[in-house]
């Protein structure tokens, strides 16, 4: 009776420890996603300064000197529709500050994304008030001041016009119609307790060419203010959906 | 024995000493601030994210009236705001720190608190986004944004006006943001609503009789008609954009610069008349000096276009005798409000 219950004991001990491996192995149930905007021409990072000259698909040559541009509403779709995430931020994009292309989804259950969507601009509620703080804080030159909305896409540079003289490029695209929701497909990506980075790329002569090809020597100074800019704005917008694709997941 | 005492003692004065220390001091809260309204308007819409306290009036107040906002720290909200003239100018446009006229008259600041879109064409949305506006107009005050922010950071006394008004930790600077909201604070205090007509409708004073013709002849939807637009009650107008038939090709697109909708050419903000008499001259260009020239050109002087307002279009022209506009005029001076004009709670307090 006695080794029976010495022996039960040394069970019980053993199926114990057993028992403790396990938890030391375990996976945690979430993880921290990170999601980082690489803005380039055709592969290769942008280079500010005005110097670095790029060409778009309409043969148009243009460098850059400032690049900005709102992402909002970050969502990640899952895959089995239970586990989805909605962020409610406005963040600008800006080269020249570095990690402001970097954007946390922080505490992400374990499970499987289809696709990661966010919007390119600043959603209606908040295009029209001005006082408002962090990234869309006036102060960023992001706003129109003598009528009330956000400037969602800046970009400013010389520009090499058809004819080799030099010109400047002005593009302050903006307006509630303009705010454009684009979907990053995942392929099923998993979250499995490691925190992991998902690369976005913004490739600028996508935005000038697919499918719409817009050509600097019309469409050099667009400020989304005339009726005359009404055609640009409309190229603008069908190009901005194609213009982001997944880099790369890590 | 002593000794004993004064090791027992030693803790307790140990405790005295500590007791003495400084108390770490709570920075004061802002103090909350309760509008008036007077009797006749409506409830006001203060929005959530800037309540009124009694150091952002004070810290509005006080940049309305300081000229660092101007670029070259020349020109103040208050340089073409003046409170005796209803917090417009006499100017038919005002002119800039680079001695450059604007483009269209200045507006006069009273019961803003009640609207919604600013500008002759509305396109500012909201009191505090109007602020940036002449701020960072070139024919204005003619500064960018980040040079307020340096200059209001750099100044002796305004980040400890901001820090105290906002509730601001000690890290926080003073921002844009900041700036536009206590400016607000301040417009939403000038408050006009004590004119001979608003102490008539109290039943406090009587209107003479030339007084009382001009208002039948105001509300006459056959002669003056001008309750159409400028609706009678608190506001003496409906805000709406009009073309109210100036010319016949408008060179400012007014509306249409905002909404791009060619519907909209040529409209502009429906102003209110309280303090008409005070705020010449009219129209959103200045060019009428006088009352009288208003109403002649509503008499006889309203030019077709396209998107002229319908009630102009169908006015009979010469409908007005000279002694009736002398009469509506007449009742438009009961619109003048000067306790508004000479309250010095509005006034430069530099």
């Amino acid at each position: 009776m006695r080794n029976l219950l010495v022996l039960f004991i040394l069970l019980s001990v053993i199926s114990c420890k057993k028992d403790l491996e396990v938890i030391a192995t375990s996976v945690a149930p979430k993880a921290n996603l990170t999601v980082i905007f690489q803005t380039e021409v055709d592969g290769k990072a942008i280079e500010l300064g005005g110097n670095t000259f790029y060409t778009n698909a309409d043969g148009n040559q243009y460098a850059l000197e400032m690049l900005k541009y709102y992402i909002s509403h970050l969502s990640l779709v899952s895959s089995d529709g239970k586990n989805d995430y909605l962020l409610e931020n406005h963040d600008l994009v800006d080269p020249a500050t570095p990690g402001s292309e970097i954007m946390p989804i922080d505490s992400v259950l374990n499970g499987q994304f289809d696709s990661l969507r966010f919007y390119l601009g600043v959603d209606f509620d908040h295009n029209h008030k001005g006082d408002q703080r962090g990234d869309l804080d006036p102060i960023n030159g992001m706003i129109w001041t003598w009528n009330t909305g956000y400037i969602f896409f800046k970009q400013e540079g010389p520009i090499k016009k058809a004819n080799g003289s030099a010109g400047y490029l002005i593009y302050h695209y903006g307006s509630d119609p303009a705010l454009i929701q684009v979907s990053i497909p995942l392929n099923k990506m998993e979250v499995k307790g490691v925190d992991r980075k998902i690369y976005i790329k913004f490739n600028l002569n996508d935005l000038y060419g697919n499918p719409n090809k817009i050509d600097f020597d019309v469409d050099y100074f667009r400020q989304s203010s005339l009726v005359s800019d009404l055609h640009w704005l409309g190229q603008m917008e069908g190009n901005f959906p194609g213009a982001f694709s997944l880099g790369k997941i890590e | 024995m002593y000794k004993h005492v004064v090791f027992c003692a030693l803790p307790f004065l140990l405790l005295a000493c500590h007791k003495d220390e400084p108390v770490v001091v709570t920075p004061l809260k802002a103090t909350p601030y309760t509008l008036t309204i007077p009797k006749g308007l409506p409830v006001m819409n203060i929005p959530a994210d800037n309540p009124m306290t009694v150091e952002g009036i004070a810290l509005g107040r006080r940049l309305f009236y300081d000229p660092i906002l101007s670029a070259d720290s020349t020109q103040s909200c208050g340089n073409c705001h003046f409170a005796a003239f209803s917090f417009t100018d006499s100017a038919r446009l005002s002119i800039g720190i680079d001695q450059i006229k604007g483009m269209r008259n200045a507006m006069p600041i009273m019961n803003l608190g009640w609207q919604k879109l600013f500008f002759w064409d509305g396109g500012a949305i909201g009191l505090e986004s109007q602020v940036i506006g002449p701020i960072t107009n070139p024919l204005e005050m003619h500064d960018t944004l980040p040079n307020v922010a340096l200059k209001l950071n750099r100044h002796p006394e305004y980040p400890a006006l901001f820090r105290r008004a906002f509730d601001l930790p000690e890290t926080e600077k003073v921002s844009i943001p900041l700036l536009m909201r206590a400016i607000a604070q301040f417009e939403r205090t000038l408050i006009t609503a004590n004119s001979k007509y608003d102490k008539w409708k109290r039943g406090e004073t009587t209107l003479n009789e030339q007084e009382l013709r001009g208002m039948a002849l105001y509300e006459d939807m056959g002669k003056g008609d001008c309750v159409h637009c400028h609706t009678m009650g608190s506001a003496f107008s409906d805000f709406e954009f009009r073309n109210n038939g100036l010319d016949a090709q408008p060179a400012d697109l007014g509306r249409m610069r905002i909404t791009l909708n060619s519907n909209d050419l040529g409209k502009f903000k429906t102003p209110s008349l309280r303090n008409i008499e005070l705020t010449a001259p009219y129209m959103h260009d200045g060019r009428f000096q006088t009352l009288d020239q208003v109403l002649e050109h509503y008499n006889t002087g309203v030019v077709n276009s396209p998107t002229l307002d319908l009630n102009l279009a169908y006015a009979v022209p010469g409908r007005l005798s000279q002694s009736e506009k002398d009469d509506i005029i007449a009742f438009l001076k009961t619109l003048t409000d000067l306790d508004f004009v000479r309250n010095k709670d509005f006034q430069n307090p530099f």
